[in-house]
């Protein structure tokens, strides 16, 4: 555990003493915050890189429905994780905190991280490191095993723990007693419940109309209401529950990261919940399934794909010329949902700016289907100008260099279009490329650049309302 | 070469009204120039029937869709005849060919066709407006005039003209061109009950007497029944009540009243109702459309804003469809064949594709609702993909915001005709909207789908098929079931809309193919079993596009969404597919008997329900039987108060006390048809009479129904692709649409078919985020969206469009009005 139990707080200025200098509890509870939603935005990414990395190109039926099943359930545990990383934003907002989306490039390592930070392809290594990550504590797993007696997962925990232990050990660098995940949200919480350290005055209930909503988010990603006349939603179709949850106090704020934690590790369980596997029990279950499968499909792709100068170049460095304008692409697309993610929060729902707030918010969708696009052409693109290497390029998520907005609203919007011109930019020399691009990749460029045309128009439309009169075409 | 039988390519065509003299030119519609462009318009080789009746061509030039006059050119297509060899080959037929085989050959036609819209709401087959050219083999235009008994004497109606093409060295082949009618309407002559402000019929086209049924004709005998206990404070209710009790009390009755309800609704109050009363008032009733009283009614109107009174006009439109035959003799034998035709209004978005299409459903018809075991992938996720491009095409005509059911400007939502507000009234609920409010606009959508397109264009498999609703989930007004695909548009049973199975079922196989496998052998090889070599070649046939012909007489230009259809209602064509029973097109209410129903060992069901229907059992894996039933109606559910998100409740009401509501045909039946056309199947009926109640069959307990052995018959004629005319006659693929159409485009709101009759144009980004437009109908392009209240003298109103429809209406290309 990086952080002992807290004691309760006794007198006045003692419990001071229990907190990193020069911080104050709402500092100190914010920079966790900070942290939690670091954790999940890396989990997130870790996670889809490794779903994107699975090939699903298989002859034999029975496997492709396997890998594309593994795909869907690890994809299925990063939007919860994109859940969770709303729901942290939403404390944020309610501490009237500055929200917060960006993360340390990978690798990346930190005392708040399970296991160091890499982005993987999907292989026993990764898996275990996802299992070690999502573990909850050995009182729950004990009571998990109790729900789950006689479930795959937990025989496949008792199978395989081993050999995840013999698996990550050597990838835990110096530290091999690392915090579980929930150890953050374990403190957040604690913090959180002492009206002496963090008033009711610290809680800004206005605040709730900017904060993301399932409603807006949500897509669907829960079971459908229970039939009438019965209280319990049967899990049916949906195997999961994207938590998003609002919070106007206190009890809301330790309510919803309650059921954030619970949700990787079946912690803190609700009861409309019981149903759904966690995460730690679907990486268990997948773990289980591809060590059994002999030679799982997967894409060549390297460990912490970049595009990194030359004077920075590592295993993980892109070095084709088409494939780095690729990579670039991807990260300029990944900046502008960040971008787009965090000026939603300065939208207000229901306020003047609702409709702006409403076509930013599809805006976010519409760069996840870009990201998953381009995350495909990296998959099956060469990853050296060499024919003789089989390496394919991987999506590289590297974060921008800066995520803060600027502060004028019309700024924003300038900015929204000035990353979108390096967007229209890269298309255009990617389509140049020739012979060099695949058909496939090829047409979804020019689908992207008449995608950019219109969301330019839409930005210019904006700054005209604001009255901008700068830098007109 | 000996020719073995004839086809009528295409078997199935759609002529579209215009009183232009020339004829739409020739136009295939092909991808756009870029990807998420609109479709490209490109003009083909027009072929011009000259005087003497032979062709000449004229090379392909820009397309016009209105005359320098403002006449809208109307859609004249050709039917071919085709040859199916000895081979098996299927080609055009020449008289070139005929006379080599033959030189005495005659080559004869007959066209039948009918407008039994007046008829299918007043149910008296003297109200069926038929026409018939009559086996011809000249070359002169043969007009088809509709008669009537309930016409005023020599009084007819236009349909338009059909003509036997002069085969020329040039063009020999075998072909006749169907010129469908100007679009007028006819209606009765010096109606007393005409206001100021209705549209006057012109003397020539007077066909009925004012004082005749369909002129008198009304369908509000249930609110006047209601009325007459009325003693709430509802003006207009109470002055109803007052006329009513009125009459009852011996003092005159008002005009606003027919005498004929009256009467009824004096009988039923006083008790004075026998058994046999009853059971006529119900059949009745029976004839109610779906929705209601779809006929142009004296003001005010829509009847469902104005308590539901709705007093016919006595209008009818100059539409139709029927039977084009054709009679060869040759060499002692006599060859025929047979095609379809209609007439409806013009493709005013000629450019886009609706979501869901007619040719949607007729290939449900042809190859069932599953992916086909052989049917090559990159087929399957070609289909997948033109789903997903005409999805965004739909959104682009829909004003997203007001169709979610929200505030327009402050005004409230429920005073506009959308999806939501319809769902509200029809459950008696309060509106909400679908998606949250604030989050869903035109633009910001239709890019969102586009997102989505192109995300497939890259070879990402679809990730969405969970997203789709299912045909048999239309009734859950939940927020889970109303957020389904598509979402906001209304279905063919009146609940929301979803696509045809064999739609879904392609975008759920293509979503477990491998991502971007373009380029790669089918799986399995591409040799096509013999039993789909017949269905592709129907398929080939509905697809065909004769020389000639406009995109927009095919098949993909007509919306499937029949509520009721603005082409085609295609709902008609499953009330005939049991033998012995006839359907209402709308529900499973059996409203009559065919003649042969005693000889098949039925007994008389009219009146009764086919609820389900049981399939030969299935075996499971476990080897255990299982019953197979397929339901006609879904559980209405709505979210419970108590708990919205993870609660449901039935959504009953005192009109509607099981919470049911009935499934569309289409989709209901695509199974029975696929799995036991011509077979017998056991249909499950209620044992009693349920005239005007939903009712529903409980699997569980299988016991207090009806059980009888139905005979499905085929959706089409023995090896061809012309929807069978057992199934439908002359008139009954058009008798449930507006009458006349105009009237539809004035009711029928942005949530039906938004990429058909459209909503929203001129669409552009609104400097406050969201977008800014103009509804379709209004009548001063400002870009200030109006949305529609019925009553917003801004748009064009149902006066408007039946004295001037064809200068009013604006064609949309590329998103803009266009003027030609």
């Amino acid at each position: 555990m990086i952080y002992p139990k807290l004691a309760a707080p006794s007198a006045v200025g003692d419990d001071l003493l229990l907190l990193p200098r020069g911080m104050s509890w709402r500092d100190h509870l914010i920079s966790l915050l900070h942290a939690a939603a670091e954790l999940e935005h890396g989990f997130m990414v870790q996670y889809l890189y490794a779903a994107y990395s699975i090939d699903t190109d298989v002859a034999d039926p029975a496997l492709a429905r396997k890998v594309l099943k593994w795909r869907g359930d690890i994809l299925t545990v990063a939007k919860e994780e994109m859940g969770h990383l709303l729901t942290v934003q939403n404390a944020l907002c309610l501490l009237s905190g500055p929200v917060s989306v960006g993360r340390p490039n990978f690798p990346w390592d930190s005392p708040f991280t399970p296991y160091p930070f890499h982005l993987r392809p999907l292989s026993l290594e990764s898996l275990s490191l996802f299992v070690h990550g999502e573990r909850p504590d050995d009182r729950t797993l004990g009571a998990l095993g109790k729900r789950l007696s006689g479930r795959n997962a937990l025989e496949s925990i008792g199978i395989h723990g081993p050999q995840i232990e013999k698996c990550i050990r050597p990838l835990l660098s110096e530290q091999p007693s690392r915090v579980r995940v929930g150890a953050i949200y374990d403190r957040i919480i604690e913090t959180l419940e002492h009206p002496s350290r963090i008033p009711d005055s610290a809680f800004c209930a206005e605040r709730y109309s900017s904060q993301a909503s399932w409603d807006e988010w949500g897509r669907r990603y829960r079971p459908a209401p229970a039939e009438p006349g019965q209280r319990t939603p049967d899990k049916g179709e949906s195997k999961s529950e994207i938590i998003i949850r609002r919070m106007s106090s206190r009890t809301d704020a330790i309510e919803a990261l309650r059921h954030v934690a619970g949700q990787g590790e079946a912690a803190h369980i609700q009861s409309r919940m019981r149903e759904e596997k966690s995460h730690f029990e679907r990486f268990v279950e997948i773990y289980s399934q591809f060590a059994d499968t002999p030679a799982p499909p997967v894409h060549f792709v390297p460990t912490n794909p970049n595009t990194d100068s030359s004077r920075h170049r590592d295993a993980g460095t892109i070095t084709s010329r088409v494939s780095r304008i690729w990579a670039d692409l991807f990260n300029c697309r990944y900046r502008i949902l960040l971008t787009y993610l965090t000026h939603t929060f300065r939208l207000v729902r229901g306020g003047a700016g609702s409709t702006l707030r409403g076509d930013v918010l599809q805006k976010i969708f519409g760069e996840m289907y870009n990201l998953k696009a381009i995350a495909g052409v990296l998959a099956r693109s060469p990853m050296h100008d060499d024919p003789d290497r089989r390496e394919r390029a991987g999506a590289p998520f590297a974060m921008p260099y800066d995520l803060t907005l600027p502060l004028d609203d019309i700024d924003c919007w300038r900015m929204h279009r000035d990353i979108l011109g390096r967007s229209q930019r890269l298309c255009t020399v990617l389509l140049a490329a020739g012979d060099a691009l695949r058909p496939e990749g090829r047409v979804f460029l020019e689908a992207l650049s008449e995608l950019d045309e219109q969301a330019d128009r839409w930005i210019r439309s904006i700054l005209d309302g604001l009255g901008d009169t700068r830098g007109r075409r | 070469m000996t020719i073995r039988e004839l086809r009528i390519l295409p078997p199935l065509v759609i002529g579209r009204v215009g009183s232009a003299p020339e004829p739409l030119d020739s136009y295939t519609l092909e991808e756009p120039a870029r990807p998420l462009g609109f479709r490209r318009i490109v003009p083909t080789d027009t072929l011009i029937v000259e005087a003497d009746g032979t062709l000449s061509l004229a090379k392909p030039r820009p397309i016009t869709f209105k005359d320098e006059k403002g006449r809208i050119r109307p859609v004249a297509p050709f039917l071919e005849v085709h040859a199916v060899t000895d081979e098996g080959q299927q080609e055009r037929l020449t008289l070139d060919w005929l006379k080599d085989l033959d030189p005495n050959v005659t080559v004869e036609w007959r066209v039948d066709v009918a407008n039994r819209k007046v008829e299918r709401r007043t149910g008296d087959p003297d109200d069926r407006v038929t026409a018939t050219a009559d086996w011809f083999a000249d070359h002169e235009p043969h007009p088809l005039q509709g008669r009537c008994p309930h016409f005023i004497p020599d009084a007819h109606l236009d349909f338009g003209h059909v003509r036997y093409i002069a085969a020329t060295k040039a063009y020999p082949d075998i072909r006749l061109r169907f010129t469908p009618a100007a679009g007028l309407i006819y209606g009765p002559a010096d109606d007393p009950k005409r206001q100021d402000s209705e549209y006057v019929v012109p003397g020539a086209r007077a066909i009925y007497d004012a004082n005749g049924s369909w002129s008198r004709f009304h369908s509000y005998l249930g609110l006047a029944e209601e009325a007459a206990e009325y003693h709430g404070g509802d003006s207009r209710k109470k002055e109803i009540a007052e006329e009513v009790r009125g009459r009852l009390d011996g003092k005159r009755p008002s005009e606003k009243l027919g005498e004929e309800v009256l009467a009824e609704v004096e009988r039923l109050l006083k008790g004075r109702f026998t058994e046999p009363d009853r059971q006529q008032r119900s059949a009745r009733l029976a004839l109610e459309t779906q929705p209601p009283s779809l006929y142009a009614m004296h003001p005010p109107a829509p009847c469902w804003l104005n308590d539901g009174i709705a007093f016919s006009r006595g209008y009818l439109d100059d539409t139709c469809d029927g039977i084009v035959e054709v009679r060869i003799r040759l060499n002692g034998r006599t060859l025929t064949a047979v095609a379809r035709i209609c007439s409806g209004p013009p493709a005013v978005v000629p450019d886009t594709l609706f979501i869901r299409t007619l040719a949607d459903d007729l290939d449900q018809a042809i190859f069932g609702p599953k992916v086909p075991g052989d049917e090559p992938r990159e087929e399957t996720r070609a289909r997948a993909l033109d789903i997903v491009r005409r999805s965004f095409e739909t959104v682009r005509f829909l004003n997203v915001a007001v169709a979610n059911g929200e505030p327009h400007l402050g005004q409230d939502a429920l005073d506009f005709d959308t999806m939501p507000a319809e769902e509200a009234f029809q459950t008696l609920r309060m509106m909400r909207p679908i998606m949250a409010e604030g989050s869903a606009d035109t633009l910001a959508i239709m890019a969102l789908h586009q997102e989505v397109y192109a995300a497939l264009l890259a070879g990402a498999a679809p990730w969405f098929p969970r997203l789709l609703r299912s045909p048999n989930d239309v009734g859950d007004f939940t927020d889970h079931g109303r957020r389904r695909m598509p979402a906001m548009m209304c279905g063919a049973d009146g609940g929301y809309l979803a696509l045809t199975y064999r739609q879904i079922t392609a975008i759920f196989k293509a979503a477990s193919l491998p991502d971007a496998h373009a380029g790669l052998p089918p799986a399995g090889g591409a040799a096509l079993a013999p039993r789909n070599a017949t269905a592709r070649r129907r398929h080939g046939d509905v697809h065909h596009r004769a020389t000639g012909n406009p995109f927009s007489s095919t098949p993909r230009t007509s919306v499937a969404n029949c509520t009721p259809g603005l082409e085609l209602d295609l709902r008609a064509v499953w009330r005939r597919l049991f033998q012995g029973i006839v359907l209402r097109e709308w529900d499973n209410l059996v409203v009559g008997m065919e003649d042969e129903y005693e000889r098949l060992e039925l007994p008389d069901l009219k009146g009764h329900r086919l609820l389900a229907i049981q399939l030969p059992r299935e075996t499971d894996t476990a080897g255990r039987e299982k019953p197979d039933y397929i339901h006609t109606t879904t559980q209405l559910i709505g979210p419970s108060p108590e708990d919205p998100e993870t609660r449901s409740a039935l959504l009953v009401s005192a009109n509607n006390p099981r919470g049911l509501g009935p499934l569309e045909w289409s989709n209901t039946l695509a199974r029975v048809l696929h799995e036991r056309g011509g077979e017998q199947v056991t249909g499950i009926f209620t044992p009693a009479k349920v005239w005007e109640e939903q009712y529903a069959f409980d699997e569980n307990e299988p016991t207090d129904y009806t059980f009888l052995p139905l005979t499905v018959r085929p959706f089409y004629e023995d090896g061809t692709a012309v929807i069978s005319r057992t199934l439908a006659e002359p008139g009954e693929l058009t008798q449930g649409l507006c009458s006349p159409w105009q009237n539809d485009y004035r009711e029928c709101s942005c949530y039906y078919w938004a990429s058909a009759r459209p909503d929203y144009v001129n669409v552009e980004p609104s400097p406050t985020g969201g977008s800014t437009g103009d509804n379709w109908l209004q009548k001063v392009r400002s870009g200030d969206y109006v949305p529609d209240t019925y009553e917003d003298a801004r748009l064009i109103s149902y006066d408007d469009l039946f004295a001037n429809w064809e200068t009013l209406i604006k064609f949309q290309v590329g998103g803009r009005d266009v003027d030609q």
